[in-house]
């Protein structure tokens, strides 16, 4: 392709997106004449460069774009959501054409006439609907017309363009305030009108003058770069680990010293030119939002924080897509209709808030909503009709659990498909591709409140902090942000390897973590299978589980090397790499690890790690107190929210019912004590269930243990089952039924 | 000889052995020629996948032939040479008991291979070289790197 069009072409790009986002708030700020002109100006750059190369159905497009641009800047015409709609249309046609000039160097055939006939009709100020149709018919005519015309088309309307011209320039100049400018380059306004070719030279004149200070560089260079660098570390690391097996020579190490300190500003200088700021991804957004809210009828307002927040731009690129999803669905799912929003109290106009932030080595990236939140009650029934969990394991699930259904492949909570989104499709790849590039999502939801997703992700994908790991003398690398905490198992550490049902399993700190073997997933035979181990505990997503590992090296900085192709089918690795000592090694990718042991679906829900444990082992850890009686009574640990210290006499009475004031509300409370002394504090256990909470008042708290095994959960007696722990009956009390009688308690107010 | 080499039908391979058979590989995909090397074992790979090394900062993935082919082990297998081949920007080494000379041949001669070739063999095979007494297998070498899935 021609060198020129090929910048022409790169520069319309970038003015195009910068155009998007000036017409919403165009649409928004219709008086805002400085946005006008700036407008008026990038289409005006578009026409005139493109009469200049010969572009004869772009210049068509732009120049009658601009004809209607030009009637707002001029305040002839006032600026509504229906012209808008129009230019924003002849944008669209102006991205295709140049997008086709792009890929074939050519540009592409199509009629326009009709997008043509409605600018024309709002240049002439007639109404729109009664227009549109008529136009196109003469319309060809009109286009063969400029075609001929070429070059010159301002021709076919003298008047008002050429004095347009001038003003145009002017107003140009004067948003810059230069007024020297305009003494310069004031005798071309004459020789514009003459000569296209010079017109269009110039504006590429002005633009380079203002671009002076950066270059534009092809990617292929800088990923070139990058890869070099990368080598460069490479050797670096090398170098290092000889030196140190060397120590004595002081020359060496003292060079190595230097070139060290070097190579990492070189690495962190090169690393910088492919960082691009986070609005790059975000640019198209409020096109989104502004034409899905339209088309729904919705109000909705886009706030964008951090955009500055830069991001390595293979990273942005990945991140796109999953964006643009998110907040698409955030407007067609999230945000309520006005009149819904109004019937609930809150503003007609839903905001969606973008925010992004550094956070430790990594770019954390929020969108969130005051829209109608998730709706349990609704995805309990998708779950249901899907078959994702039964009936008896919902009602286990907190509404956090279920809430992270929305994750599932094959799901989605809209009662209408909508050209927008609903087609069940959506969350799971946006997680799945989030996961890919090493991130992870996170999704707090709150009915009628709204909802936030945070979408944590890696600076950079080229370099990478792994955790070096040996099982059976052989090295592997774990992502270091996959990984949580090492706990060394065996011997006298504290903490042995049980196991369950023959799988293996860390009690850690009254939590039960299921673990991978890699040894006996990979076939490496372990050479002392009774010595000490280690537990990389790793997190995916919600999910926590350990890998036995035999040794633990270091972290160390590695550049991801992708596999070869007849590897890539192997999905417990997501690379490989070349380490300080030469050696290759294989990057350990735990998300693939947990798909090949089989727990695909725990993953795909996202439960929360107590109750995975339980769904798979069947392991429920109950709280054991006496009241009452002498039997042993137990809940489980899950539905009690804490535990407090109560005195009788604080009980008090409200509607007939034992109750006493906790914090703030009055909390039902179930006394089971047969003490009478009311001035001694006692233990009361705070019950929740579904968010409601309520007291139970104990004679003393004994112990937690673990219960292996099945107990009717679902029925309407205070006492659920009786089971044998530790070698004692003990009854298992019904702290649904009880919490069910209490009251609301925010989680924030328990905690806080 | 020297026509030949001119000759816009000649090609160059360099030979190969698995034990007693010959087979040969284009010069032009041939990056090297090393002796046994390092490897780091890739768990749950291929079997014939016998791992992966480092050449020159760049990551070589190591194809035992016979196992290829046979699945078995070659003659040698801690001691087998290395012929790195680069195919779509990646770099592979196929392992083989030992190499031989490059040779120069005329494309036309190369005949398909027999019908009644083992479907192991056939499936790598490309044609076959009859030069005097010898057989001269061709290998494909994309077919050697990706197994087809059936």
């Amino acid at each position: 392709m021609d060198d020129i069009i090929a910048e022409f072409i790169a520069e319309t790009n970038e003015n195009l997106e910068e155009l998007d986002n000036d017409l919403v708030t165009l649409e928004q700020d219709p008086d805002n004449e400085q946005l006008i002109s700036q407008i008026f100006r990038v289409i005006h750059t578009i026409k005139g460069t493109c009469g200049f190369l010969g572009l004869s159905r772009l210049e068509s497009v732009a120049h009658k774009g601009e004809d209607v641009l030009g009637l707002f800047r001029d305040k002839k015409l006032d600026v509504k959501p229906a012209y808008v709609s129009v230019i924003f249309e002849a944008f669209d046609v102006i991205k295709e054409i140049v997008g086709a000039i792009e890929e074939t160097g050519q540009e592409p055939t199509g009629d326009d006439s009709q997008l043509i006939g409605k600018l024309e009709a709002i240049y002439r100020g007639e109404d729109l609907d009664t227009t549109a149709a008529a136009e196109t018919v003469d319309q060809p005519q009109e286009e063969n017309l400029i075609d001929d015309l070429e070059g010159g088309v301002w021709d076919d309307v003298p008047a008002v363009t050429a004095e347009e011209f001038g003003v145009a320039e002017q107003g140009g100049h004067e948003d810059t305030d230069d007024h020297d400018h305009v003494l310069d380059h004031g005798p071309d306004h004459i020789q514009d009108h003459e000569d296209d070719h010079k017109q269009a030279g110039k504006v590429k004149q002005q633009a380079g003058a203002a671009s002076n200070l950066s270059l534009r560089v092809s990617v292929d260079v800088l990923e070139n770069l990058m890869t070099m660098v990368s080598e460069l570390v490479l050797t670096r690391n090398q170098l290092l680990q000889i030196a140190r097996q060397n120590s004595d020579n002081d020359y060496l190490s003292s060079s190595l010293q230097r070139l060290n300190l070097v190579v990492s500003e070189l690495q962190e200088g090169v690393m910088k030119t492919r960082m691009q700021p986070v609005s790059n991804a975000w640019g198209k957004l409020p096109r989104i939002v502004r034409d899905v809210s339209q088309e729904l009828g919705k109000k909705v307002d886009l706030e964008m924080h951090g955009q500055d927040t830069e991001l390595d731009r293979q990273v942005l690129d990945l991140i796109k897509d999953p964006l643009t999803h998110m907040v698409r669905n955030s407007v067609d799912h999230g945000i309520e209709s006005p009149e819904e929003r109004a019937a609930k109290g809150k503003p007609e106009t839903g905001k969606i808030i973008l925010n992004a932030y550094h956070q430790a080595g990594h770019i954390n990236i929020e969108i969130s909503d005051d829209g109608k939140g998730l709706s349990t009650e609704k995805i309990r029934q998708k779950i249901l009709e899907k078959n994702l969990a039964t009936k008896e394991e919902l009602e286990e699930f907190s509404t956090q659990q279920i809430q992270q259904f929305i994750f599932h492949a094959s799901f989605s909570t809209a009662e209408k498909v909508t050209a927008v989104s609903g087609r069940g499709v959506g969350m799971d790849v946006v997680r799945n591709n989030i996961e890919k590039i090493g991130g992870s999502i996170e999704m707090r939801s709150e009915e009628h409140k709204g909802t936030t997703f945070t979408i944590r992700i890696p600076l950079t994908l080229a370099i990478m902090s792994s955790l070096i790991v040996g099982i059976g003398g052989q090295r592997f690398a774990v992502p270091q942000l996959a990984v949580s905490e090492l706990v060394l198992v065996g011997r006298e550490s504290g903490y042995k390897i049980e196991d369950i049902n023959d799988s293996p399993v860390l009690r850690l700190r009254e939590q039960l973590l299921p673990l991978v073997s890699l040894s006996g997933l990979f076939g490496i035979e372990d050479p002392d299978p009774d010595g000490a181990k280690y537990v990389v505990v790793t997190k995916v997503g919600a999910y926590m589980f350990g890998l036995v590992v035999d040794d633990v090296y270091e972290f160390e900085e590695i550049v991801v090397k992708p596999l070869a192709s007849n590897l890539k089918n192997i999905s417990v690795f997501s690379g490989n790499t070349i380490l300080g000592d030469g050696n290759v090694i294989m990057i350990l990718d735990p998300v693939g690890i947990l798909k090949t042991v089989g727990v695909q679906d725990v993953v795909d829900n996202q439960i929360e790690e107590g109750h995975n444990i339980k769904a798979t082992t069947r392991e429920t850890l109950l709280l054991l107190f006496r009241a009452g009686d002498e039997t042993l009574k137990a809940v489980p640990v899950d539905m009690v929210s804490r535990l407090e210290e109560i005195k009788i006499r604080d009980i008090e009475y409200s509607k007939g019912n034992q109750v006493i004031q906790y914090l703030d509300r009055l909390m039902p409370v179930f006394n089971m004590d047969k003490n009478k002394n009311d001035s001694t504090s006692r233990p009361l256990i705070i019950l929740k269930h579904e968010g409601k909470n309520a007291g139970l008042m104990v004679d003393q708290i004994i112990d937690v243990a673990k219960y292996h095994g099945e107990f009717q959960d679902n029925s309407n007696d205070n006492v659920l089952d009786s089971i044998i722990i530790n070698e004692n009956a003990a009854d298992i009390i019904n702290a649904a039924l009880l919490a069910n009688k209490g009251v609301i308690i925010s989680e924030d107010s328990v905690h806080g | 000889m020297a026509n030949a080499l001119t000759n816009s039908e000649s090609m160059q391979i360099l030979t190969l052995y698995m034990g007693d058979q010959k087979f040969g590989v284009p010069i032009l995909k041939v990056q090297d020629v090393l002796q046994s090397q390092k490897l780091a074992s890739v768990p749950m790979a291929e079997s014939y996948i016998e791992g992966v090394m480092n050449l020159r900062g760049r990551i070589v993935t190591a194809i035992n032939l016979r196992k290829r082919i046979e699945g078995k082990n070659l003659a040698d297998n801690d001691n087998a040479m290395n012929v790195v081949i680069e195919a779509y920007t990646e770099l592979y080494s196929i392992l083989v008991d030992r190499v031989g000379e490059v040779l120069t041949l005329n494309k036309d001669d190369v005949e398909e291979a027999p019908l009644t070739l083992d479907s192991g063999w056939r499936q790598v095979i490309q044609g076959v070289y009859q030069r005097g007494e010898e057989i001269i297998l061709m290998l494909d070498v994309d077919k050697i790197i990706y197994t087809e899935r059936t």
